[in-house]
């Protein structure tokens, strides 16, 4: 009679999971690094001062242009350059920390579904990303747009200004999906050295070489890379031809799902 | 008592059995046994070539002057130096990261030694194909240009021309030893190579879009642009000259040094 449980077949582990649980526990993982809290503060802190000191140096070179609003909004976001290293870099430590400590065995093991990790993963990481950036991105246009007003003889700028919005807002989405990319990146490299190398290519060192070194019939495909396109949505695109705002950043985007998808399928289908 | 017996007299010290050879050596088989140092210097080595066989022929105008066409046939070596970069910022993170670290520690006491070691061995290590890489994508560049009709010859003798090709081979060396010695200082490997990433790629980026155009010129003084001096390739309006840019980057790559031993010697571990 005591068989009876025995031969019963055991009831399927992933059963018991739930979406909610896994975003919980994830959400755990997360907030439990001290790493997470120094990059999110660090992006605070260089957006807006960085927007801030940029500012008041072109104000203090003594006689600041007459600038179009959409010049100072981008002046505020300059920070965008250094932040989308800092986010790219959180988002590659969301699956390269786990393989680098071998967490991940015991993440895997709890949850079998091993997509359903990466869309928890993914889920945590842009609550978290979106609204960091777009909040910051928004401070240092406001406390840019202070330090702009408080030199005599300067107009304000505001949101009714043409490209001011989308400037704004767009450095923050930009920011926001390269951290995805980075994401991306790490689902599929695991390796913490190999995925900052390979995102700091991509986005920084690419562009550079491409600028100076392709032939001029060629120089335009520069403009599809992912940081040229990125930068056609809020300014400071490198190169001499730029997408249009909104395609560059449709492009950025499908670089983002095509990285996370790949590392989505290299995690179901290859070994762990 | 014979038990006894090698307890009663002091200890030798295990330093005293310390060579510097011995530790170049293990530090060499350290250095080539990860499969991680053969990738990246294997793709190190294809950048720089491939730059300059397959891209910059057709970015150098036809009739170029030869450091120009030095110059571009080098350009590769921005991409290589990523990669050197990693690697060198991993000589020390890397062991921190595994454990290896208090291993080396207990069998090299003496820390410096452990530093000079890392120093030695990694520092033949990337000057060797760094130079090796230069001279080669300058050479492949030369002989892809002749086989298009009508270009001119450039040769080692033109003027200029050494310096350019030896040139952005040393710059791409030292600045992998400033890597390892940012790794040795910062000893974690995703916060080291955000760092040194930041310090050669990002910054010189970010400071042509925010500094007023009156403020550039301190742009010449930033480690990838002195380096980039040397082989006239500063991504600056203004450069410094060759070998006085060259001389600011390997000060900040002794300073570094400096630091990673101090920090080594008398912090913990």
């Amino acid at each position: 009679m005591t068989t009876a449980s025995v031969t019963q077949p055991p009831r399927p582990v992933a059963g018991d999971l739930a979406m909610s649980g896994v975003l919980r526990s994830e959400w755990t993982k997360f907030r439990s690094l001290r790493s997470t809290w120094w990059l999110v503060i660090g992006t605070v802190i260089l957006t807006v001062g960085v927007g801030v000191v940029v500012i008041v140096l072109e104000i203090s070179t003594g006689a600041p242009k007459e600038q179009p609003p959409y010049q100072v909004a981008q002046q505020t976001e300059t920070a965008a350059v250094i932040t989308q290293l800092v986010l790219g870099v959180l988002g590659i430590l969301m699956f390269t920390g786990e393989y680098g400590s071998g967490m991940i065995r015991i993440s895997m093991s709890v949850v079998p579904r091993r997509v359903m990790l990466l869309w928890a993963k993914l889920s945590v990481l842009s609550v978290i990303v979106l609204p960091l950036t777009l909040g910051s991105a928004l401070l240092a246009f406001l406390a840019g747009n202070l330090a702009w007003q408080s030199h005599r003889g300067l107009v304000p700028v505001g949101f009714g200004d043409p490209q001011v919005t989308r400037i704004v807002f767009g450095s923050g989405l930009v920011v926001a999906v390269t951290a995805l990319c980075g994401f991306g990146i790490g689902a599929i490299i695991r390796s913490t050295a190999g995925s900052i190398g390979t995102l700091v290519g991509i986005f920084f060192v690419v562009p550079i070489v491409a600028q100076v070194a392709l032939p001029r019939n060629v120089a335009g495909l520069a403009r599809f890379l992912p940081s040229n396109a990125g930068d056609a949505m809020w300014g400071g695109a490198i190169g001499p031809r730029s997408l249009s705002s909104w395609s560059g950043f449709a492009l950025l985007c499908g670089y983002a799902v095509v990285l996370i998808s790949v590392g989505a399928w290299r995690l179901r289908r290859g070994d762990a | 008592m014979a038990a006894a017996a090698p307890a009663a007299g002091p200890r030798m010290p295990v330093a005293g059995n310390l060579t510097v050879t011995g530790v170049l050596r293990s530090e060499w088989t350290k250095l080539r046994s990860v499969r991680s140092t053969w990738w990246l210097l294997a793709t190190a080595v294809i950048l720089t070539v491939g730059v300059a066989v397959f891209v910059s022929p057709g970015a150098t105008p036809v009739k170029p002057a030869p450091y120009t066409f030095a110059r571009n046939t080098e350009y590769g070596s921005l991409l290589s130096q990523l990669a050197l970069l990693v690697l060198g910022v991993m000589v020390f993170t890397g062991e921190y990261q595994s454990g290896l670290i208090r291993a080396s520690l207990s069998v090299v006491p003496r820390r410096l030694l452990l530093l000079w070691g890392k120093l030695g061995a990694f520092g033949a290590v990337a000057l060797a194909l760094s130079l090796a890489s230069s001279v080669a994508a300058f050479v492949l560049g030369e002989l892809a240009q002749r086989a298009r009709p009508g270009r001119p010859h450039v040769w080692f003798g033109d003027p200029q021309v050494t310096r350019i090709v030896i040139g952005a081979g040393l710059v791409l060396a030292v600045s992998a030893i400033f890597g390892l010695a940012l790794g040795a200082i910062i000893r974690n490997t995703a916060a080291g190579l955000s760092t040194i990433t930041a310090v050669f790629f990002v910054l010189p980026l970010l400071f042509r879009i925010a500094l007023p155009a009156s403020d550039q010129g301190f742009l010449r003084f930033l480690p990838s642009n002195a380096g980039g001096a040397l082989w006239d390739a500063a991504l600056s309006p203004t450069s410094m000259t060759p070998w006085s840019g060259f001389a600011l980057l390997c000060g900040y790559t002794a300073a570094l040094i400096a630091v990673a031993a101090w920090r080594l010697q008398h912090g913990d571990a």
